[in-house]
């Protein structure tokens, strides 16, 4: 995949602070969409009492996983170096399919477009899909 | 065979039914023209698709977003038997327009994202579901006339 531009980095640095308040809504809401919109992810979470949309486990996993999307703004120069440890623990301890990061990224950017419909234009829908795809990559380096 | 719930039944023509194929077709089009830009290779003759700006202005992007965004009536209309339906176009698609049918996904997301962002908070998870499966029918029938 390609790397991120200049302009890249600005557009979702600058959406990023809009979009930063509702991060943990986002990211539960995200969360919620994929186990039910792709129910294999589920298999993930055998050991959660309830994974329904808007549940406790749900919401403050989906605000775990968005915190960590905004500590890869953060280190936006840099994600290999900047997401070792995450790379690790997913690698090692969590062992998740990479392909599922594309599932979530979508989900991601789905619920952008629903909070957030007329600021997600086509430009900024671009850079983070680029960026959750960098995200993606970084997360994976620890894998093999 | 596909199944299809009262309810996902319900949804697919609900959206469809208050769908503004003017505004929707090319936001989609264009959406996926910009997101995806190797996607433009299909439409070299359009003229100016330079940068983004360019594309959403664009009038042959326009017509043919509500053109394509039309072509889903027939599956809305025929949701038992999209395969069979979709058998001629697939056909147009690959012997005519050549088209790798990996585009059709790439466009399939950027409309649920059009979808999303007009439906805001009304766009749940099940509708969210059974959009996708709706598109993911339709774009499978879309690659089955392939070789």
């Amino acid at each position: 995949m390609t790397s991120l531009t200049a302009k890249d980095k600005d557009t979702v640095k600058a959406f990023w602070a809009k979009i930063s308040p509702k991060a943990a809504a986002i990211g539960a809401d995200a969360l919620g969409r994929m186990l039910v919109v792709y129910p294999q992810t589920k298999t993930y979470f055998a050991h959660w009492n309830d994974l329904s949309p808007g549940s406790a486990p749900v919401k403050k996993h989906g605000a775990t996983v968005m915190g960590g999307v905004g500590e890869a703004v953060g280190k936006i120069d840099n994600l290999t170096a900047g997401l070792l440890n995450l790379s690790e623990l997913h690698a090692f301890t969590l062992r998740v399919d990479p392909a599922n990061f594309k599932i979530l990224a979508h989900n991601i950017l789905v619920v952008l477009a629903c909070t957030f419909p007329s600021d997600f234009t086509p430009e900024v829908h671009v850079a983070m899909d680029k960026f959750l795809a960098a995200v993606a990559l970084a997360l994976s380096e620890k894998y093999r | 065979m596909v199944v299809w719930s009262e309810q996902e039944r319900s949804i697919i023509n609900s959206i469809f039914s208050s769908l503004d194929y003017n505004d929707a077709g090319p936001k989609a089009l264009s959406r996926c023209l910009i997101v995806y830009p190797w996607t433009q290779r299909y439409f070299a003759s359009f003229g100016n698709l330079y940068n983004a700006e360019a594309i959403k202005s664009n009038p042959n992007v326009q017509a043919h977003g509500i053109k394509v965004l039309h072509g889903l009536d027939r599956a809305v209309k025929n949701m038992d038997n999209i395969k069979a339906t979709y058998a001629e176009l697939s056909v147009l698609h690959s012997e005519k327009l050549h088209v790798d049918p990996d585009n059709f996904k790439l466009l399939a997301d950027c409309l649920t994202i059009v979808i999303a962002a007009k439906m805001g908070s009304a766009f749940t998870p099940e509708v969210q579901a059974a959009f996708q499966k709706f598109l993911a029918v339709v774009v499978s029938a879309l690659g089955k006339q392939y070789h």
